[in-house]
This record gives C-alpha cells, structure tokens and sequence, in this order.
C-alpha cells in the first residue's frame, strides 16, 4: 500500500470520503431512536451506546488507514 | 472563609503561577518577528501541536455545559460530539490543513485571508472571508471571560465578584500571550490539556465510586429516568445536522487553522490526527455520563441550573480540594480557547487589514511584533467590556457560530482542490449561505424551511449549490495565484484527489 501509484491513491482516497460520508449518515441510528433499551453490557452500556463506540472506532481506523498509507510526507 | 472556597484559591492561585511561569520561560525562546511572536517560527513539535490544537477545541462548554445537557438529554451528549467531530475533524487535518501547511511553509501564509486572496489574486474576496470569520470569532470571546467570571464566582462562593473573575481571566490571558505569544499560548496549553485530560479521568472515575459504580449509577437512571437512556430528550434531526457543523467548521476556525501551521513537520500534523480521536473521546464521554449519572443524586433541576451539576457533585460526594482541581481544569479549558482566539484575532486584524506581512526589515518586525501586543490588549479589553455589557444580541451570536463558520468549509476546500472554480462563485455562496443561515436562524426566513433539521443546514445545502452553479456560469480562473497553488500541489506529495491534480510521485 505505501507503494500506491498516484491514480491508486485516488481511488483510496475518494473511497476514504465515502466511508466518512456513509459513517455521517449511519451514526445516526434511528431505528433504535426513542426505543427503551435495558443497559444489558457490564450493566450499565446499551446496544446503542456500543453502536456509537463502535462508529467512532471505525472513524478513527480510517484516520489510521489515512494517515499510514494516503498521507504522504512532503519533503 | 469557609474550607471550600480556601482550598478553590490555593489551588488556583498554583494553578495561575504556573501558566504565568510558563509564560515567562517561553521568552527566552521568543525572536522578535511576527512569525515567531504569531506562528512560534512554525517551531512546534508533536506534543506541543496537539496540546495546543486539542486545548484551543475544548472550552468551558465541555466541562460545564456538556455534563449540564447530559443531566437532562443523557448519555446522546458524548456522541453528539465525538462520532463525528472526534474523527472527522483529523481526516480534514489531512484533507485541508495538509495544503494550507504546504502553502503557509512555502509563501509564509497565517491567515485563511491571505491564502483567499492569493488564490484567486482578490483582495475583496478575502476580506469578506476575513469579516465572516471574525463576526463568529469575537462573541466566543466574550463569553470565554463571561465562563472565567461566572465559574470565579460560583466557585469562591461570590467571595470574588463577577467583574472581578472577568478580569482576572482576561488579565491572565493577556499576560501569557503577551509576553509568550503563540510559543508561550502552545506551552501553556500543553499544561492545560494535560490538567483537564487528567482532571476529567479523576473525576468521572470518583464519582463512578461514590455512586455505587457505573452499573448501579446507570441502573437507577434506567428505572427513574429512561429517557436519558432511550435519547427521546434529542431529535435525530438535530443530532444528525450538528454532526456536520461541529466537524466542517473546524478547518474554518481561525484559531484551529493557523495553529496547524505551526507544526515543526508534517509529521506532527499526522501524529496529531492520529491521538486527537482518543482524547476527544475521554474528554466527552467522561463529562457526559458524569452529568447523566448527577441526575440520580440531584434530581429536579431546571434548564441552566444543571450547568452546575458538576461542582454539585464535587461538593457533595468528594474531598473539598477536588472543588479546586475542577476549577483549575474548567479555567484551563476556558483560558486554552480563549488565548488561541485572541491570537488569531490579533493576527487576521494585523495582516489581512494591516497588511503587516509587507514589513520585512528587523525594525519592522519588532514593531509588527509590538503591535500585535497592542491588539491582544485591545482585543482583550473589547471582549471584557461586552462581558459586562452582556448583550443578547452578541450571545446569540454564538449559539449558531459553528454553523456560520461550517458554511466556510466549502469555498475553503474549492480553493485548495477545485482549479475550475471562481472568485464570483465564492463570493456568491459566502453570500448566499450566511444570508439563508441568519434569515433563518433571526426569523427573516419561515423555519419550516429547515424540515426539521438545525437552520445550517439548508444554508450549507445552498452555499454548495450557488458554489457550484456560479463556477460553471463564470470564465475559468487564468490568474497567477491559481497557477501558483496548484503548481505547488502537483509537485508535493499532497493529498491528490482533484482529477487533474494527480501528483505525478510514483514510487513515493
């Protein structure tokens, strides 16, 4: 990956906007909007809450694919 | 005095000698140019980059206002921020600041302004860039001294009068940048962002303890308020536009912009995206469940009382020198803010009106260096007198400033990545979108046209529509200032999304 050709690099990056476009919609969950849902995880994390962890983290892993493999360092 | 109030002042007053230490030391470092005194000579390594970043995003609003929402919407608050603003924002480190970082490493760029005006060789354009961004930067400052002397007072238990706490956060503030400048600012928040990063992790772990810990705390509000679990207190409309506002106009902050040109690498720029996610979300989701969690032991306040849901909890539940360690962080978060925001104000005001940039002499460095003393003070003086003013004007203001600065993000992406796209076309959705934004948001305009949704989002809607449209309606940009930009991003390795900007860097 660190070896991408520039029109390679393109099509990852604009696949990098999609995700992130996609993730906006997405976390906004409201099927599950309103709903009364009994914090089951340790007791006290709902299926919703751990939804949203787990968006962020997917956020975050494409800051890491991002910054490891589309960021290139300028000399 | 009774021991709370004694413990607040000692801890504050260690608190306030340490920051004007800081201070202090950061001169030794200090060259009398502009550059230095404004950009620390684009000198910041990783941690100083991303304290200094980090600290200029959290305000007072975190620590006081996010846990008082909380304690009536829940636990939605951490979200509210952190899934969209949390990893957003650093994909836009890449996406916008990379290039700004490029142009103001090359051509000595500060201000959003001057790379406007650079880019489609129109002095208008950027000072109606410049008028924006400083209509929605002035009032936070104001309301940055207002949440110095409200929490000052509340704190003291009134022992220091509002104007007074006004004045000793703007004094503070003054002092450091001062003396410092951005050098001085950055050290500071490095402290600052470590106190209230350390001081939110204690807090929530306490109060997590003293309430039976997170299970029982969250089992209580699931029997007697499940409406702070099941987010029926928020719309999904509001959760789902805010998102947008509170990640697009980042870039568009003036102090968030200039800051990530102060970077030593661009290194520290990738490092600095890369931890930013994590932070954001302790800071958040800490403060938020804290404030939910305080609904349990203090039920029954109303609207703003919630604000002090934390130092309710403090007092109650904690040994009474914890008071003096949240209000060290609240002040840390207000003053980090509030220092980066003069700053920049002081910066756009000297360079994109003053033109100081055309001082290149050693003697007119030094006085550009003075004058932009001057204006901190200025500006600082302006922002303490509003405070005490308190005019509701001003203050709305604030309340959809990020909207008003997220509308900025599209012309700013258009300048960086669209070659095709044109000064009328800029000028037109700047227009355009603020006007739908206050129209809608003073009444002008009817509010059914926001479907719901918060009143940015229609304008942002409109702004990238006439964005689009006025381009391909006006001749194609010939001018230097285009060639110039886009030369450049050919020939760095710059992020390459732009069809006809493929950098040409195989291998790389």
């Amino acid at each position: 990956m660190s070896q991408l050709t520039p029109e390679k690099r393109r099509f990852w990056e604009l696949a990098v906007y999609l995700v992130a476009f996609i993730l906006m919609i997405v976390r906004v969950d409201w099927w599950w909007w309103g709903w009364k849902i009994e914090p089951y995880v340790f007791g006290w994390l709902t299926l919703p809450m751990l939804y949203q962890v787990g968006i962020w983290l997917i956020g975050w892993l494409l800051i890491y694919f991002v910054v490891k493999y589309l960021w290139i360092e300028t000399k | 005095m009774d021991s709370q109030v004694i413990w607040t002042l000692i801890i504050l007053i260690a608190y306030i000698a340490i920051i004007v230490g800081i201070g202090l030391w950061s001169t030794r470092y200090a060259i009398k140019t502009l550059e230095d005194y404004a950009m620390a000579s684009r000198s910041l390594g990783f941690w100083v980059l991303f304290s200094s970043v980090f600290a200029a995003n959290i305000s007072a609003v975190t620590l006081i206002g996010v846990p008082g929402n909380a304690y009536h919407a829940g636990w939605i608050l951490w979200p509210y921020f952190v899934t969209a603003w949390g990893w957003l924002f650093p994909i836009l480190i890449f996406t916008v600041s990379s290039r700004a970082y490029l142009l103001g490493q090359r051509f000595g760029y500060m201000t959003h302004c001057e790379m406007i005006t650079a880019r489609w060789d129109s002095k208008a354009l950027g000072y109606l860039f410049s008028v924006c961004l400083l209509f929605y930067t002035v009032p936070y400052l104001m309301t940055g001294i207002q949440g110095g002397g409200h929490t000052l007072n509340v704190l003291t238990k009134g022992l220091i009068p509002f104007w007074l706490g006004c004045l000793i956060v703007a004094v503070i503030v003054c002092f450091y940048l001062f003396v410092g400048g951005m050098r001085g600012a950055a050290w500071v928040n490095t402290f600052q962002a470590a106190l209230f990063l350390l001081g939110v992790i204690v807090i929530f772990f306490a109060i997590a303890y003293v309430l039976g810990g997170p299970a029982a705390a969250t089992q209580q509000i699931a029997v007697k308020y499940p409406e702070l679990l099941d987010r029926s207190k928020m719309s999904w409309k509001v959760f789902f536009s805010y998102g947008f506002f509170v990640s697009l106009c980042m870039p568009a902050l003036p102090q968030i912009f200039m800051r990530l040109l102060t970077g030593r690498a661009p290194r520290d720029l990738k490092r600095t995206a890369l931890i930013y996610p994590l932070a954001a979300i302790i800071v958040f989701f800490t403060v938020a469940y804290v404030g939910m969690w305080g609904h349990v032991a203090f039920p029954g306040l109303k609207g703003g009382e919630s604000d002090r849901i934390l130092p309710l909890l403090l007092t109650q539940y904690l040994p009474i020198w914890m008071m003096g360690i949240l209000g060290a962080a609240i002040f840390a978060a207000l003053m980090s803010t509030m220092d980066s925001q003069v700053l920049a104000a002081s910066t756009m005001i000297l360079r994109d009106f003053f033109k100081v940039s055309k001082l290149t002499t050693a003697e007119q460095q030094q006085q550009a260096v003075m004058w932009a003393r001057l204006t901190v003070i200025i500006l600082t003086v302006i922002a303490f007198i509003l405070a005490q003013l308190n005019i509701v004007g001003i203050i709305n203001i604030v309340n959809f400033a990020f909207a008003g600065f997220s509308l900025m993000f599209a012309p700013l992406v258009a300048a960086f990545y669209w070659r095709r796209c044109t000064k009328y076309a800029v000028a037109a959705s700047i227009l355009a979108s603020q006007a739908t934004l206050l129209g809608l948001q003073y009444g002008i305009l009817p509010k059914s046209w926001t479907f719901g949704f918060l009143p940015g989002m229609p304008a942002l809607v409109i702004g990238l529509v006439v964005l689009v449209v006025v381009t391909y309606l006006t001749p194609v940009p010939q001018n230097e200032g285009t060639k110039k930009f886009f030369e450049l991003f050919d020939t760095s390795h710059a992020p390459v999304i732009s069809g006809k900007d493929v950098v040409h860097n195989a291998g790389s």
